[in-house]
């Protein structure tokens, strides 16, 4: 029943909105979205066969592909999930977990340390201006071809956004959540462990966001330069000389999907919890 | 027991390359068991005499002793109400008030028992586990200064605390406050730029000039509380307060020249003047 034909006659009155329709609406417009995706592509397909003659790989064609590959098909001597594991466990977690330790412990420092913060900011904002892909050669100098030159390259480009998050998170801790914790003779550890951490957390996590981001996207690049015959960008520079550009469009497809779970599932739910937190308001 | 001896504060802007002055020469001593208020306008350094007194920093010139013992550093031995709302927002109220308990090392049975006991005290029975977004201001204000009653200071400390409030409430808290105070006589350093508030709370109001802060006048008040705004003594007092901020205080841009206290530019707050016994108006 719409408000204007509640009982107004009261101070208060009964009202439930239907939360499944709200649901409903909320889902039919990201399918929207998801429509709009699959028009451009089909859009792009007839437009490259009518203009240049050449194929395109279709939304069905690839979603066909993408089935044969997840039951068990072959790319380049290994299966899909092969390819995946490799770029997601052995090389992007080993360098994002490394970033995401170092870059807290120096964050923290250099929040709480002014002299530490005017030593390593400047560099941290020079390496964060750095393009990924300016890393290889020094990735190749430092580690020659192989795994550790793609963790080193996913590690230093998720480093420097930790670092800056942090120390900004700590930084801007109101001033006077410290007073009162000094008024009422916190030791400094306290101080820190149970007022400066806490409230610094929804800066860390953002931080942690963008490293994740900055460490996918890199990751995939190292791989087709850096290649080492495994790992989904490997697989999209073969696809590309082989001109099997379907295989190359299933290998994007995989990369942008389970960014978007990360970004929308893991991270979505950390920020919620550490902002719900926060709520001051 | 608190006392400032020929106390100046100095504040230096390196950037700028300037300093000002914001306390000259403030000398004053707070009996055991007095209520004390200092007012005076906005910049004239009375945030300062809380800060320096709460030991949050050092006065430039002079001493500042309670008991006889010099101050260095912030201890829960004088407890501070904040201007700002200083809760932890991830705490609830209990939890807040604990904490302060929990900082001064009592057991979590005695942080649980005395945290509910000085809740109820301020009214907030039931509001245990309402986190500070929760609560109104009012509110908020109030389980501050139950976490500052728990630690039993021998001396409380209160910046402006109700000056983020709207009037009703600062009036309603005010009278919480003095009920609160009438049980135990704490002796009661407050911060205010009101008047009134100050006339309705204090055994004595000091009364600071301009920047820089020096003390212009010295209000004794014994009149029974609570005080009615109509007395005559009260009317009486507040005109002779406001004469005195007038004539330290009044903007530069005054209409009369001649007549420091101009009559036609009446404060909001004097609009009570026009009593019928009052003589002066």
């Amino acid at each position: 029943m719409p408000i204007r034909e509640q009982d107004l006659s009261k101070p208060e009155f009964e009202y439930r909105e239907s939360r499944s329709l709200a649901l409903a609406w909320g889902a039919a417009r990201n399918l929207l979205a998801l429509g709009l995706i699959i028009a451009v592509w089909y859009g792009l397909v007839f437009y490259v066969s009518w203009s240049r003659g050449t194929e395109f790989p279709s939304p069905v064609q690839c979603a066909g592909r993408l089935l044969a590959l997840l039951q068990g098909g072959k790319l380049y001597g290994y299966t899909l999930g092969q390819h995946f594991i490799s770029s997601f466990l052995r090389r992007w977690l080993l360098g994002y977990a490394l970033a995401v330790v170092c870059g807290v412990l120096v964050g923290l420092l250099v929040g709480v340390s002014r002299p530490c913060r005017d030593v390593v900011m400047p560099l941290a904002y020079m390496v964060q201006l750095i393009p990924g892909l300016a890393w290889i050669p020094i990735a190749l100098l430092l580690f020659g071809i192989g795994n550790t030159a793609t963790v080193f390259m996913i590690f230093v480009t998720a480093l420097a956004p930790i670092i800056i998050n942090t120390s900004g998170g700590i930084q801007g801790v109101p001033g006077i959540y410290l007073r009162a914790a000094r008024m009422m003779g916190a030791s400094w550890p306290r101080v820190f462990f149970q007022v400066m951490l806490p409230a610094s957390l929804p800066s860390v996590v953002n931080g942690l966001r963008i490293g994740f981001a900055n460490g996918w996207r890199v990751l995939i690049a190292a791989e087709m330069v850096v290649g080492i015959g495994l790992g989904l960008g490997y697989a999209i520079i073969q696809a590309r000389w082989s001109l099997d550009f379907e295989a190359a469009f299933v290998c994007i497809a995989v990369i942008c999907i389970v960014g978007l779970l990360f970004e929308k599932v893991v991270f979505a739910a950390l920020e919620r919890r550490v902002t719900r937190r926060m709520r001051d308001e | 027991m608190l006392k400032l001896e020929h106390v100046y504060k100095a504040y230096v802007d390196r950037l700028a390359g300037k300093g000002v002055v914001a306390l000259q020469d403030v000398s004053f001593e707070v009996r055991r068991n007095e209520f004390v208020c200092i007012v005076g306008p906005s910049g004239c350094g009375k945030s300062s005499i809380i800060h320096l007194a709460a030991g949050f920093m050092g006065p430039t010139r002079g001493r500042i002793t309670l008991d006889g013992e010099e101050i260095r550093g912030p201890s829960p031995d004088r407890g501070v109400v904040f201007q700002e709302f200083s809760l932890l927002p991830w705490k609830s109220a209990l939890e807040n008030v604990m904490w302060g308990l929990e900082i001064r090392g009592r057991s979590r049975q005695e942080q649980v028992r005395i945290a509910k006991e000085y809740l109820d005290l301020v009214g907030l029975k039931g509001f245990d586990h309402a986190r500070p977004h929760e609560l109104s201001g009012g509110m908020k204000q109030k389980v501050a200064i139950a976490r500052t009653l728990a630690l039993d200071p021998a001396v409380l400390l209160m910046d402006e605390p109700f000056s983020n409030l709207d009037e009703q409430t600062r009036n309603r808290l005010d009278i919480e406050l003095l009920g609160l105070w009438e049980r135990d006589r704490k002796t009661v350093v407050f911060v205010t730029h009101c008047i009134e508030e100050a006339i309705s709370l204090a055994d004595r109001i000091i009364l600071l000039t301009a920047r820089p802060g020096r003390i212009q006048k010295e209000f004794r008040i014994d009149t029974p509380r609570p005080r009615s705004i109509f007395s005559d003594e009260v009317i009486r007092l507040h005109q002779e307060v406001l004469a005195n901020f007038m004539l330290c205080c009044a903007p530069q841009t005054a209409p009369a020249a001649s007549d420091p206290i101009p009559r036609d530019r009446v404060l909001p707050g004097a609009t009570r003047n026009h009593h019928p016994t009052s003589k002066e108006s």
